[in-house]
């Protein structure tokens, strides 16, 4: 979307125009949502925060000062908004954890955002590269994870990604590098790339 | 990247020596994947590539979750996405956030509204004004001489014809 374009949609958004939140939605929509879908890897998850994202710029609309993309702007909500899904998420898993450690299912590994992590044999019988880079994806850290989605499946810049995130480029480069790593580590555990699975 | 081959080919190495070569090894893979290698950086990773299986077959696995990242199937928010977001705003802002537009898109029709107020008021006037024309009675304050002049008491009394 070009600068004068986000002018324009800004002006009209700011005014409480319906016809341009549509268009600011239909624009918007798929990005945001597959952002913050790898950030949390569950759909109905991302649909809400997705939701939550758009409300949030309508709100706040006045705060932007035009300093940067209102792309990047928009992605820096979304992204805030992922990490404090993932933040009440983990409490609310944790809090269900003590609950049910006392029952037999109490060793089950429990993943933050629902559901229990398959055992690595399991996974390696997955037979399928897609899934475990998304389960891997999904195992980082949320503030190395979202990198990883914003630079590696975005494809942005290390500038966006660092007004997005408000760290410094080299910070930025620094946990891209580990979080490659620790994906590449446990995909590598778990998928055999000379027999393709 | 010269140490770091050098080093791997010094065996036995102890844990931590290994952790810190596979260490260079990645900052390696990531630099090159990144285009961050000078040119004579490039060249002695690429000469690596070609004379050492293992190094390459370690690259290509590195090179293999990185396409396969940016391969992921791109996610679709659903159908109905913009309308959820639109009845969310409208059901917590009670319709404030839309105010001008619902302003504008149903306001009240004032042309109308004057037009109908004129026809009323033309017409409560025209109503109150009839009377005076048409329904006004006058009373008829003649005295009937023909009456006995006993002060009334015999039965004079003033009529009034309609």
């Amino acid at each position: 979307m070009s600068s004068r374009r986000d002018r324009k949609l800004v002006r009209a958004l700011r005014a409480r125009d319906e016809d341009a939140f549509r268009e600011l939605v239909n624009l918007y929509q798929h990005k945001v949502f597959n952002i913050v879908f790898r950030i949390l890897n569950d759909r109905q998850e991302a649909e809400d925060v997705a939701q939550e994202v758009f409300i949030t710029v309508f709100k706040h609309i006045d705060q932007f000062r035009g300093d940067a993309k209102f792309s990047t702007w928009l992605y820096r909500i979304a992204t805030n908004h992922a990490r404090n899904r993932i933040k009440y998420l983990s409490r609310r898993a944790r809090k269900q954890h003590q609950d049910i450690s006392d029952t037999p299912e109490g060793d089950m590994e429990v993943n933050p955002l629902g559901g229990a992590v398959s055992r690595p044999d399991k996974q390696a019988q997955a037979n399928q590269l897609e899934e475990i880079i998304q389960e891997g994806l999904s195992q980082l850290q949320s503030e190395h994870r979202e990198i990883v989605v914003l630079r590696d499946i975005e494809n942005l810049s290390y500038q966006e990604i660092s007004e997005i995130t408000g760290l410094a480029e080299g910070t930025v480069k620094s946990r891209l590098f580990r979080a490659r790593v620790a994906l590449k580590e446990f995909v590598q555990a778990r998928y055999d790339f000379q027999e393709g699975s | 990247m010269t140490q770091a081959s050098q080093n791997q080919d010094q065996q036995p190495t102890s844990p931590g020596l290994l952790d810190a070569l596979h260490e260079e090894q990645d900052l390696l893979f990531n630099a090159y994947f990144e285009g961050d290698l000078t040119a004579q950086e490039r060249e002695e990773f690429e000469a690596k590539l070609d004379e050492d299986d293992g190094f390459r077959r370690d690259y290509d696995e590195f090179v293999g979750i990185m396409s396969g990242l940016r391969t992921l199937p791109f996610e679709f928010a659903p159908d109905d996405f913009v309308d959820k977001v639109e009845s969310r705003i409208r059901r917590r802002s009670k319709g404030r956030f839309f105010a001008e537009n619902y302003l504008y898109t149903s306001r009240v029709p004032y042309e109308v509204i004057a037009l109908v107020m004129m026809v009323v008021m033309a017409a409560a006037w025209m109503m109150m004004e009839a009377p005076r024309d048409s329904g006004l009675r006058t009373a008829d304050l003649t005295i009937d001489k023909s009456a006995p002049r006993d002060g009334g008491q015999s039965g004079e009394k003033a009529t009034t014809k309609p």
